[in-house]
């Protein structure tokens, strides 16, 4: 699914954000990215949904060579890519129900289908209940929720999470994570930017540690376990 | 796989981890209090139904619409100000081709009364007892015939020039007495040009062309009221011009600043669509349609109420002494104007949309 090779990253002046990172990614996988803040965990998932491109280096996210993509392969691309932020990034004017239907609205699903599906989807992440209401009548967690109803609704084959629950409590968090590990179970590679070593360590699946743009550490198994 | 055990009451989840590391087992055991009242949907099971219903993908321009409508209600007082902006530049420019349309048909009106006369010399034989023509006469009457800008000729004898003059004299007409006899008027062909054709330019090369005529005395046409005339409508028309382009151009910029604001406040919204995979063409759509749509509706209005201020003034004008003459058959733009007008309006709303787009896509 994703495949870095020696991937630079250069904010101008001379500021480097990522050094010569290696990176592959299977279908089906779900990894973390770890580190601390400033370590290029952000700049490093951006680059995969092409919202940077790499100063150097190859990047390959479901067959695509970003460093040659254009706006309409961009647009394909994320298409195929489901994306969640800390700041959630809700449409503030439009119902929850709108938000989550809004993936569908630009790939040209008719309203009424993908009404049907947003529906669907809000009972998913058990929100079925708020759908006529707006993003700032939510708590943290509940708008998390509809990010990523928002990422899920149109099956997407890689969900990019950048400190999903960087702003949530430890009960939001777990159901965050249940909703990310079940989309996984159905095939969807999740890659996930966290700084929360708790639910690494007890979820105990592939971490990638990165440390001032590089990447210091892979491991399978961070907690140990089997 | 994912395993969810639900408490009715508490709603305990546990999730024994997901897929996770390719080849991985089970990875860990997750517990959370999650807020919901019912068993939730599965994902799996949800988007086999997306698959299993296999609708095909509809509704995009309809979607498109939409998305634009709720632009436009969301900013109804600076969409309000462009449309009106815009009706006033189509109101001006109604009225101003109403005027050009009917100030062009008095015109055409006025030109048909001229004539080309060219007066023939005393020499040709034949003419000056009976009235008819001679050959030489006939064959330059057949030339003149022959120029495609020329739709009549007339000859008019001495005697018959003699008779004209004399009605034109009227009571004074006794004046004339004893002129049957020694008739010092040129017999003359008189030349009408066809209405479209009848410009100053065409009266000019009439006469340069016939005035050495061996058979010719004298070319004469009223040069100087011609000249008069075309001047002031192409001043009228220069001067429409230049209002009608002032029109379109602030027209142009009010609706791209119109659509700009658009832009900035929906900037967030547009960073989201481009991170769910809208196209360029997805997002700019909307402003687009926004940007014709405030076009049209301006246009619309400003036809509305130059109809209405047509209406308004033309009884009055027609009352007036001196517009009588040209406001009695004012007629109001036709049907395929108002067409053009309307495409132009809308056309103009694009302009104005593709440079708010291209504006706003720099930053």
């Amino acid at each position: 699914m994703i495949n870095l090779a020696a991937v630079q990253k250069v904010y101008p002046p001379d500021q480097v954000a990522l050094r010569s990172v290696d990176l592959r990614i299977g279908d089906g996988d779900f990894v973390f990215v770890a580190g601390a803040s400033g370590a290029g965990k952000s700049t490093l998932l951006r680059l995969l949904f092409a919202a940077e491109r790499a100063s150097s280096g190859q990047v390959i996210v479901g067959g695509r060579n970003l460093a040659s993509i254009d706006s309409n392969g961009i647009a394909a691309l994320r298409r195929e890519i489901g994306v969640v932020f800390q700041d959630f990034k809700l449409l503030p004017r439009r119902s929850v129900i709108d938000n989550v239907a809004f993936g569908l609205e630009v790939q040209g699903v008719a309203r009424r289908e993908r009404l049907v599906m947003a529906r669907k989807m809000l009972a998913a992440v058990g929100l079925e209940d708020r759908a006529a209401a707006l993003p700032q009548m939510l708590s943290g967690g509940e708008q998390q929720r509809v990010a990523i109803a928002r990422a899920l609704i149109h099956r997407p084959k890689l969900i990019i999470a950048d400190e999903p629950t960087g702003n949530l409590d430890v009960a939001m968090t777990n159901t965050v994570f249940e909703l990310l590990l079940e989309a996984n179970a159905a095939g969807v590679t999740v890659l996930v930017a966290s700084h929360n070593l708790s639910i690494i360590e007890e979820l105990n699946l592939r971490t990638v540690v990165l440390d001032r743009g590089k990447i210091i550490g892979d491991f399978e198994r961070p907690g140990g376990r089997e | 796989m994912v395993e969810n055990r639900y408490s009715k009451n508490d709603r305990i989840v546990e999730i024994s981890g997901g897929r996770g590391h390719s080849g991985g087992s089970a990875a860990s055991t997750l517990v959370a209090s999650v807020q919901v009242d019912q068993p939730r949907v599965r994902l799996e099971t949800l988007w086999q139904e997306r698959v299993m219903s296999g609708q095909p993908a509809s509704g995009q321009g309809l979607a498109l619409v939409r998305h634009a409508w709720r632009n436009i209600s969301q900013s109804i007082l600076t969409t309000g100000i462009t449309v009106l902006t815009v009706a006033t530049a189509v109101l001006l420019l109604t009225l101003i081709l109403v005027l050009l349309q009917n100030l062009r048909g008095s015109l055409t009106g006025v030109r048909e009364e001229y004539l080309v006369s060219i007066f023939l010399k005393e020499s040709i034989p034949s003419e000056a007892s009976v009235g008819s023509q001679s050959d030489d006469v006939q064959n330059l009457s057949a030339e003149l015939n022959a120029h495609s800008e020329v739709s009549k000729v007339t000859f008019r004898s001495k005697q018959q020039a003699l008779r004209d003059f004399r009605s034109q004299l009227g009571p004074r007409a006794g004046l004339l007495e004893g002129l049957d006899q020694k008739n010092p008027l040129p017999a003359s062909l008189e030349v009408r040009l066809r209405p479209e054709m009848a410009s100053e330019e065409q009266f000019a090369k009439l006469v340069t062309r016939y005035r050495g005529h061996p058979l010719v005395e004298e070319v004469q046409y009223s040069e100087h009221s011609l000249r008069q005339i075309g001047s002031a409508l192409r001043l009228f028309e220069n001067v429409a011009l230049g209002l009608v382009l002032i029109g379109v151009l602030s027209s142009i910029f009010l609706i791209a600043t119109t659509i700009t604001l658009a832009l900035y406040a929906h900037r967030e919204e547009i960073e989201i669509m481009r991170l769910v995979g809208a196209t360029h063409s997805r997002i700019r759509a909307p402003y687009l349609i926004e940007g014709i749509f405030e076009g049209l509706l301006g246009g619309a209005l400003g036809l509305l109420c130059s109809g209405g201020v047509y209406s308004g003034i033309q009884g009055p004008l027609a009352q007036s002494e001196v517009l009588r003459g040209v406001v009695q058959n004012m007629d109001f733009i036709g049907p395929l104007t108002i067409i053009t007008i309307l495409s132009g309006a809308a056309i103009v709303g694009a302009l104005g949309s593709v440079l708010a787009v291209h504006r706003f896509s720099r930053f």
